[in-house]
């Protein structure tokens, strides 16, 4: 491999974790805890100014202005990462004022570091690395005090590596900055550093990256629509329901069962919650609206006298389900299921009921009862009738 | 700006891109449904495969053995892309074999349109672009059927913005590339390209990513220390992937489990509320499972799912703290020392005590003393 090829790879090296570490900023941004947030954030987008540091390094790309700017925001990740391993690791809530000394005072020293005054150039290069090495330190010390009381699991499992990883990075960068100082830098070692960044960071985006989890969560449980007679019991089914199934927004903890504490603003919430759900489910069961065809849900909100986005929150917190179709869709089936398994209706065609209960065409139908019972209409009514005991109808 | 720093800027921007898909195939890769998961990792790698092939476009680095793979993955980008889409919006939608066809589709064209002589490449191009276009067009199809009837909020909004320009971006680069094959392409495409290319990748972060919900997720409130047998779910973050407590009635499992668990939790409350082992100095949580009779591991669970708190120390210092309050406000013990308090109730020095003290109620313990001696009603517990 040729020189020009390696330092090409370093490139690419380097841009990969400037990209990374972005994502991983982006990120971090979600987080639902004020000091991890912008902690993790600030950690996060530094350290890319930091690859970017070493790949202008490697290419010689950036005028001095930038270089300068771009050092001394990358002088200060380690300070950053000091502060976010407290609240990562030691679930600090709060900073005191004092703890933003670490970034700064390293920001500092970049800056000082900046200016070539000669004397004093080499005393601030020593200040300023050993000040890193110093954060480093408190961090891993952090991580390593609060590992035997720590109690998620997932955490606790995170520690041994992590200390690991940047106690190897640290040894690396500092070992070839000292061997720097005595002798000369092997030729392989840019592309060396630039691999193992490029190993850290992203065993650091496994790590700590999630998918959104609005988005990208598990399927709720569906609350199953109920049959239209009894009304007494399940009146206050949907109230119990209403904890447990806070789609993605539960990352805040759930409580479940009745519990003394809970706040009256949350009992409000869950009494407003519950009128709505009643009505709606008023409208769905008692008065059957999804038997109109082509209901969408603006018109099933009008009719609730509920704003359209609350409707939806209601349906998808409370109820379970990701789309309108499927929640209708749900009701029709039922009624579906029942008038097929009646002797009485035995003659009535497959279409006629169809259109009954609100499907615009058969082919729709078909599909959404397949996917509910598993078995085609035509199917489900053979084997109800053959068979007299109704069989239990499958949620 | 001369040709040197555009060709730089452009690799910068072409192995950034490629990070940034990297890291969002890491977080896809925890997403819940299998489906969303694997289309998900596929289509972020073979994004970053296309971020590499346009880098290696520049500097030509890769022997054919390492750019044959490259070229062939990156052709089935806008492919896993559709399928993704799919999988993310049709929340019922099963992935037919048939459905890779239209993938195999654009991997085999490319790679004909990149090694086949002259005659046919130019064709193969044609066909691997407009398929790639009739995928986007179904796309954007797709996002707007099911807009009105979506329910999830986070993706509703997603629909609009965010997909409409990745659509965009997708049939204008095609434009492009058709022009390619008849040589027309401006050369201030390229940067363009690499540009947008990374702000779009990046917009995906800040749409697609969060941060790990068990490390960085909300600390939720820990259960008050005098009331024993309640038993909270707290998740710490898992909340996400067990939405399902409430399903119809429980099953009789479940129940069993439940009611160990109670049966573990009141005999934590028995050590902790009636004997008192906080007192101990220095109790770890491996001393309080052999007390309690249970693995360490399922102690901890206990601790952290059923009471809510992120760390043992927190733990054991929410009774220490609960007894000192009650100590510092008896008016017969107004003589007692603070640091005698103190160690009498398991802590090794004045230090540790004073800031777990101050950090459940706001106030240092002689503050504390002084307060409620001065006012004989018992003052309200202001942490709850």
């Amino acid at each position: 491999m040729t020189g020009a090829m390696t330092g090409e790879y370093t490139q690419l090296l380097l841009g990969l974790c400037a990209g990374a570490l972005l994502a991983m900023a982006a990120a971090m941004l979600r987080s639902p805890r004020f000091s991890a947030r912008w902690s993790g954030f600030l950690f996060f987008v530094t350290s890319a100014f930091f690859a970017a540091k070493l790949w202008g390094d490697a290419t010689g790309a950036f005028p001095f202005e930038v270089r300068c700017v771009i050092s001394i925001v990358a002088m200060s990740s380690v300070g950053w990462f000091f502060l976010m391993v407290r609240a990562l690791f030691a679930d600090c809530d709060d900073f005191q004022p004092i703890s933003f000394a670490a970034p700064a005072s390293l920001a500092l020293i970049g800056l000082v570091h900046q200016f070539p005054i000669h004397e004093f150039h080499y005393l601030v290069w020593i200040v300023g690395s050993s000040l890193q090495v110093g954060f480093a330190s408190a961090a891993l010390y952090i991580v390593m005090r609060s590992w035997k009381g720590d109690l998620v699991e997932s955490r606790r499992r995170l520690r041994g590596p992590f200390m690991a990883s940047v106690s190897l990075y640290i040894l690396s960068l500092n070992g070839f900055d000292l061997w720097g100082l005595i002798g000369e830098v092997p030729a392989w070692y840019p592309m060396f550093n630039a691999a193992l960044l490029a190993g850290i960071v992203l065993g650091g985006a496994f790590t700590f990256l999630d998918p959104r989890s609005e988005m990208f969560g598990a399927q709720l449980a569906i609350a199953p629509p109920r049959p239209p007679e009894p009304v007494a019991q399940h009146v206050l089914q949907p109230a119990a329901q209403l904890n447990g199934q806070l789609n993605g927004h539960a990352a805040v903890a759930v409580h479940t069962d009745s519990d003394p504490t809970a706040t009256i603003d949350r009992a409000a919430i869950d009494r407003a919650a519950r009128a709505d759900l009643d009505r709606l489910e008023c409208l769905m069961s008692r008065d059957q609206v999804w038997k109109e065809e082509g209901l969408t849900i603006a018109s099933l909100a009008l009719r609730a006298h509920i704003p359209e986005t609350q409707l939806r929150r209601l349906i998808n917190d409370c109820l379970g389900y990701r789309n309108f179709p499927s929640y209708v869709n749900a009701h029709r089936i039922i009624a579906a299921k029942t008038r097929l398994a009646d002797p009485v209706e035995a003659r009535v065609s497959i279409s006629t009921i169809a259109y009954d209960i609100g499907f615009a065409s058969l082919g729709p139908f078909n599909r959404a009862f397949k996917e509910e019972a598993g078995v085609s209409p035509s199917e489900w009514r053979r084997k109800m009738l053959e068979e007299p005991s109704p069989i239990p109808v499958p949620a | 700006m001369n040709e040197a720093p555009t060709h730089i800027i452009i690799m910068a921007l072409l192995t950034a891109t490629a990070g940034c898909m990297l890291a969002m195939a890491a977080g896809m890769a925890r997403a819940a449904r299998p489906l969303v998961s694997w289309t998900g990792v596929t289509f972020d790698l073979a994004a970053v495969a296309y971020a590499i092939k346009l880098w290696n476009n520049q500097v030509d680095l890769f022997p054919v053995w390492l750019a044959a793979p490259v070229i062939a993955l990156s052709a089935s980008t806008v492919g896993w892309f559709w399928l993704f889409v799919m999988a993310l919006f049709e929340d019922r939608i099963r992935i037919r074999p048939i459905m890779l066809a239209p993938v195999a589709l654009l991997v085999v064209s490319m790679l004909a349109s990149t090694y086949l002589p002259a005659p046919l490449a130019p064709w193969c191009s044609i066909i691997f672009n407009l398929t790639q276009v009739s995928m986007a067009l179904h796309v954007l199809y797709l996002v707007a059927q099911g807009w009105t009837g979506d329910l999830v909020e986070a993706r509703r909004q997603l629909r609009g913005p965010f997909l409409l320009t990745v659509t965009t971006y997708i049939i204008v680069t095609r434009g492009f590339e058709l022009l390619n094959v008849f040589g027309a392409v401006p050369h201030w495409y390229l940067l363009a390209n690499a540009v947008v290319l990374c702000l779009v990748c990046l917009a995906g972060t800040l749409v697609f990513l969060e941060s790990r919900g068990e490390l960085f997720g909300a600390i939720p409130q820990p259960a008050a220390v005098s009331s024993p047998a309640r038993s909270r779910q707290f998740t710490n973050g898992h909340a996400r992937n067990g939405p399902s407590q409430h399903e119809g009635g429980a099953s009789s499992d479940k129940a069993a489990v439940d009611r160990a668990v109670k049966a573990d939790l009141d005999r934590l409350h028995a050590l902790m509320s009636t004997q008192e082992v906080w007192r101990a100095e220095g109790l770890t949580i491996a001393s309080l499972a052999v007390k309690a009779n249970m693995p360490e591991t399922q102690l901890r669970r206990l601790i952290s799912d059923h009471l809510g708190y992120r760390n043992f120390p927190s733990f054991v210092n929410a009774h220490r703290v609960a007894a000192a309050k009650a100590r510092l406000g008896d008016p017969e013990q107004a003589r007692t020392t603070v640091s005698t308090i103190a160690y009498d109730i398991g802590f090794a020095s004045l230090g540790p005590f004073n800031r777990a003290f101050r950090e459940a109620t706001g106030l240092s313990p002689s503050e504390w003393r002084r307060k409620m001696l001065m006012d004989p009603a018992p003052m309200l517990d202001s942490t709850k």
